[in-house]
């Protein structure tokens, strides 16, 4: 067996990191419904729709 | 020479590094929530050692008057947490890794000589293999919080539909006040484990990176030894 990649695993992880940061900035500043961010808005009301059941 | 030894599969690796920034959130937009009634305190009966927090340290950290949007981000991260908690721990079970992680017996007094030793009182060092009684013990209570932390939060967020785990908890104030203190548990865990890793060193970071512990031959004789060999060696190639 070969060695394993270290360099590939590290990449992995800033690209994860990356791309959490870029979820966070697509989180928190998109577009607002009723004051709250788009995702944020519809988490709530889809944990409403659960809490009516 | 040294080789190669699995010690992390993907999974685990995948859930730990997942966990880290949503821990984080969840602790910051829970501190947002919390603004609004910061009740708890450390102290004994009538003397008050910390208060939790004061304003300054709201102010100061930019916390305060954020309730609404600390909820709103903590109700959607609540899903993040509990569904990777959710694939970590129906992956241990499936794959069998539980068997390593939880204590047994041997662990609780296994666990008081990590710490002696890790606080420079003893000098029998930790048995070689993948988790010491200390380890199986944080690692499985981490998880049992985590369960904690879940159960609590629903029960005082929808109290009147789950007023049935409220009172499990003791009610809804109690639910909330240990859902407070696991969380402040979890900040000690965060710093006892980053301090850890810090002492023992890269490739224990490496290892959670990249899944591989590089061994060295002495190492591999006391886990044969000890009859905890890893499954796969791998030779080291330059």
């Amino acid at each position: 067996m070969t060695r394993p990649s270290s360099r590939r695993s590290f990449h992995a992880l800033g690209l994860g990191a990356a791309a959490g940061l870029v979820g966070w900035e697509w989180l928190t500043t998109g577009p607002e419904v009723d004051g709250l961010p788009y995702p944020l808005r519809r988490a709530l009301e889809f944990n409403e729709r659960l809490g009516e059941r | 020479m040294s080789s190669f030894e699995k010690k992390f599969a993907l999974a685990v690796r995948c859930c730990h590094w997942m966990n880290v920034p949503v821990l984080l959130v969840m602790l910051w937009s829970g501190l947002l929530i919390y603004w609004a009634s910061p009740v708890y305190r450390i102290g004994l009966g009538s003397v008050t050692l910390f208060t939790l927090f004061p304003d300054a340290i709201f102010s100061a950290l930019g916390a305060a008057y954020r309730r609404a949007e600390g909820a709103s981000i903590h109700f959607f991260f609540m899903w993040f947490f509990a569904i990777n908690g959710l694939i970590y721990v129906a992956y241990t079970g499936v794959s069998g890794e539980y068997r390593e992680l939880l204590p047994n017996r041997r662990s609780f007094r296994e666990a008081i000589q990590v710490v002696l030793h890790d606080l420079g009182l003893s000098h029998i060092e930790p048995p070689p293999r993948k988790f010491n009684g200390a380890q199986q013990i944080a690692y499985t209570a981490v998880i049992l919080m985590g369960a904690g932390s879940l159960s609590t939060g629903l029960a005082i967020y929808v109290p009147v539909q789950c007023g049935w785990l409220a009172r499990l908890f003791g009610g809804y104030e109690w639910a909330r006040w240990e859902h407070f203190w696991l969380a402040a548990g979890y900040v000690v865990f965060f710093i006892i484990h980053v301090a850890q890793v810090a002492r023992a060193g890269w490739g224990t970071f490496r290892a959670m990176v990249t899944g591989y512990d590089v061994v060295n031959p002495a190492d591999r004789r006391d886990r044969r030894a000890s009859g905890l060999a890893s499954a796969r060696p791998l030779e080291k190639r330059r």
